[in-house]
């Protein structure tokens, strides 16, 4: 669910099963870390954003969003 | 033990009871810790203390550690949920036993090894017992591993992503054999290695003493009650620090492969009581293997974090949660695949934790320390032992100063605030290596002038034995003027930094780069030298804080004394009248 709207249907976890050659990694669009497994995938602004889980998806609405905003880059 | 009422949450637990239940989980840590001291086989586990032992849950929260590596120590929480989530938590069965380097899935850097171990009790999983160890030789380039030309991970040794070494306690001996194919001393590898699953055996039999004693559900509420506690704890902390955005700004001299410095930034923000730690504005990563891993940056952030909070919060994952982390992939601070990061962790990871305790410094003056050394002065080196026929590598560090602080001078000869190592005797070095240490002393005038004195880094001079040969590589920093650690309020900065040889019948120290050409003075690999051959290591001296001019006099009189600050630095930094320097 998206932390930031508290709605259920606003967001999915997609399961990554790469191929054992996949060299490709997936970082979460807010924190950074490479997700191993699960990601959070929303909508944001009209944007697809990939997170690693829910809080990174409210720390990118309250943080990371404003100061893209402020930086003329959102 | 508590109680659960009717159909209700299980009462909680008192204090006492916690605070024994905590104990035991760092006493099962500290249990590996001397099962490895005693059973590795290479200095830098035995003697250098370059591991750290943690205890998990089955979710991949950690519930317990110890005195150990502070980088390692924070890894561990990312590699360990990396595993259980690539592998599956019910691919585990008892007596399996996980390797895994991969810097790219959580790891610090490559040479850093991890065994985990599921502990099952009556047929049901608990958690995880896990041992985090630098291994001195796993290949690559460099000997040592420590390639500090790096441009690719590749060059930097054997990647091995999380696979079971051990399978319901009996060695895979396939894996085995192709680990020690790749490694220049595999039989160091094998003693080292099962010197790590040996403790994970140890902490498997000590946590399920524990859950005979008290119970799987109780065991499982206190470790819930412990991370809880530390998170409130550490919140509580973090709310004495006036709400704002902090920032500070560092460099280093450069990545050993381009003569170029690179800068890392930082922004903290305070809100009540959680802080958001964004790494962006760091330079994108870099050629050469300064990069940090996110485990790094992570880890140095927590590291300072703890530096400037109460010591006491039991250290779990509860601690953690309030501390956010933002690190850009594709920077310094978050090296992308195939990016090279060996030298992340030891140059990088240091100045990190330095700059966020430095960018709180308005806010927390009595906490905060000025700059340490920032370099663990990583030497390796290695070759076919005249005396035995047997290949040999040792990786060195080398302590430096750490920064000042408001109340103190910083302390002497002290390794990296990464690493929390230990010092390798000099006998133990020349009983195992064809190297003499001529000199090992510390540099006067190396720490920086304050009210409080910068630590003082040290000297060490070793000669190559007559009918040896050995290739040596190192990975320094802070060796450019310009380039030594930060003071605060006023405070000097730190000595410099030195990595020079005097070939055999030389009367003078150089740096690699005047006789050997290498593109950077302090980070280069696979130099051979021959008997007679002589090689300088300086550390550098931490930052001072606080004018020194205003150092008190009795401090300055025992620096004179103790040949620590020589007259005319006495006179010419601190003020002092000649007739007192000398």
């Amino acid at each position: 669910m998206s932390a930031a709207s508290g709605t259920p249907e606003a967001g999915r976890w997609v399961e990554l099963k790469p191929a054992v050659w996949e060299t490709v990694v997936q970082a979460c669009a807010c924190c950074g870390q490479v997700v191993a497994r699960r990601l959070w995938v929303i909508d944001v602004e009209g944007t697809e954003r990939r997170f690693c889980g829910t809080e990174c998806e409210a720390l990118y609405r309250s943080y990371v969003l404003p100061k893209l905003r402020s930086a003329g880059k959102a | 033990m508590s109680t659960a009422a009717a159909g209700g949450s299980p009462a909680a637990i008192d204090p006492v009871t916690l605070g024994i239940v905590n104990n035991g989980f760092v006493n099962v840590c500290r249990e590996m810790g001397i099962t490895m001291i005693r059973t590795a086989f290479s200095p830098i586990f035995n003697e250098g203390l370059d591991f750290s032992c943690v205890l998990f849950d089955k979710r991949g929260n950690m519930i317990g550690q110890a005195e150990f590596c502070p980088a390692q120590i924070a890894a561990s929480l990312f590699i360990v949920r990396w595993t259980l989530e690539e592998l599956g938590i019910d691919s585990f069965e008892p007596g399996d036993v996980v390797l895994h380097n991969d810097p790219y899935r959580g790891g610090a850097h490559i040479p850093e090894h991890s065994v985990i171990r599921p502990v099952f009790h009556e047929g049901e999983l608990f958690g995880f017992v896990a041992n985090v160890g630098h291994l001195a030789e796993i290949g690559g380039k460099a000997v040592g591993s420590f390639a500090a030309d790096a441009t690719e991970v590749f060059q930097e040794g054997l990647r091995i992503p999380p696979i079971k070494i051990v399978k319901r306690d009996v060695n895979d001996m396939e894996l085995w054999r192709l680990i020690m194919a790749n490694h220049r001393t595999p039989r160091n590898t094998w003693g080292d290695l099962n010197a790590q699953i040996g403790s994970l055996r140890v902490a498997e039999r000590r946590v399920i003493e524990m859950l005979d004693r008290y119970g799987r559900d109780f065991i499982d509420q206190a470790a819930n009650e412990l991370m809880d506690y530390s998170e409130r704890w550490m919140r509580a902390e973090i709310a004495q620090i006036p709400n704002g955005v902090y920032a500070f700004t560092e460099r280093m001299e450069d990545d050993g492969v381009v003569d170029q410095p690179v800068t890392f930034h930082v922004t903290v923000t305070v809100l009540d009581d959680e802080l958001i730690v964004d790494w962006t504005g760091t330079d994108p990563q870099v050629r050469g293997p300064i990069n940090a891993t996110y485990g790094v940056t992570a880890g140095a952030t927590y590291n300072a974090v703890f530096h400037l909070t109460d010591h006491h919060i039991p250290k779990n994952s509860g601690a953690y949660r309030p501390i956010r982390i933002i690190a850009p992939p594709g920077s310094a601070v978050n090296v992308s695949y195939p990016g090279p990061s060996v030298g992340g962790n030891t140059e990088t990871h240091p100045k990190l934790a330095d700059m966020v305790i430095a960018a709180l410094a308005p806010a927390l003056p009595g906490r905060v320390a000025a700059a340490e050394g920032g370099t663990a002065c990583n030497f390796l080196f290695g070759g076919i032992h005249p005396k035995t026929g047997d290949y040999y590598a040792n990786y060195h560090l080398e302590g430096g100063g750490w920064g000042a602080k408001s109340y103190d001078d910083g302390n002497d000869a002290i390794i990296v605030k990464n690493g929390n190592c230990r010092n390798t005797p000099v006998e133990i070095f020349e009983t195992r290596y064809p190297l003499r240490v001529r000199e090992y002393s510390l540099i006067d005038d190396s720490g920086g002038a304050g009210a409080m004195r910068g630590g003082l880094g040290t000297r060490r001079i070793l000669r190559v034995e007559q009918g040896a040969e050995v290739t040596v590589n190192a990975l320094f920093d802070r060796t450019k003027p310009g380039f030594g650690a930060f003071g605060l309020e006023g405070g000097g900065k730190g000595g410099y930094a030195a990595i020079k040889v005097k070939r055999k019948g030389e009367s003078e120290f150089r740096t690699f780069t005047d006789v050997f050409g290498t593109v950077s003075p302090s980070k280069f690999t696979n130099i051979v030298l021959h008997g007679g051959d002589e090689v300088l290591i300086e550390s550098p001296g931490g930052g001072g804080y606080g004018d020194a001019h205003a150092r008190d006099p009795e401090r300055l009189a025992r620096d004179l004394y103790e040949g620590f600050v020589s007259p005319a630095a006495a006179q010419a930094l601190y003020g002092a009248s000649a007739e007192v320097a000398t």
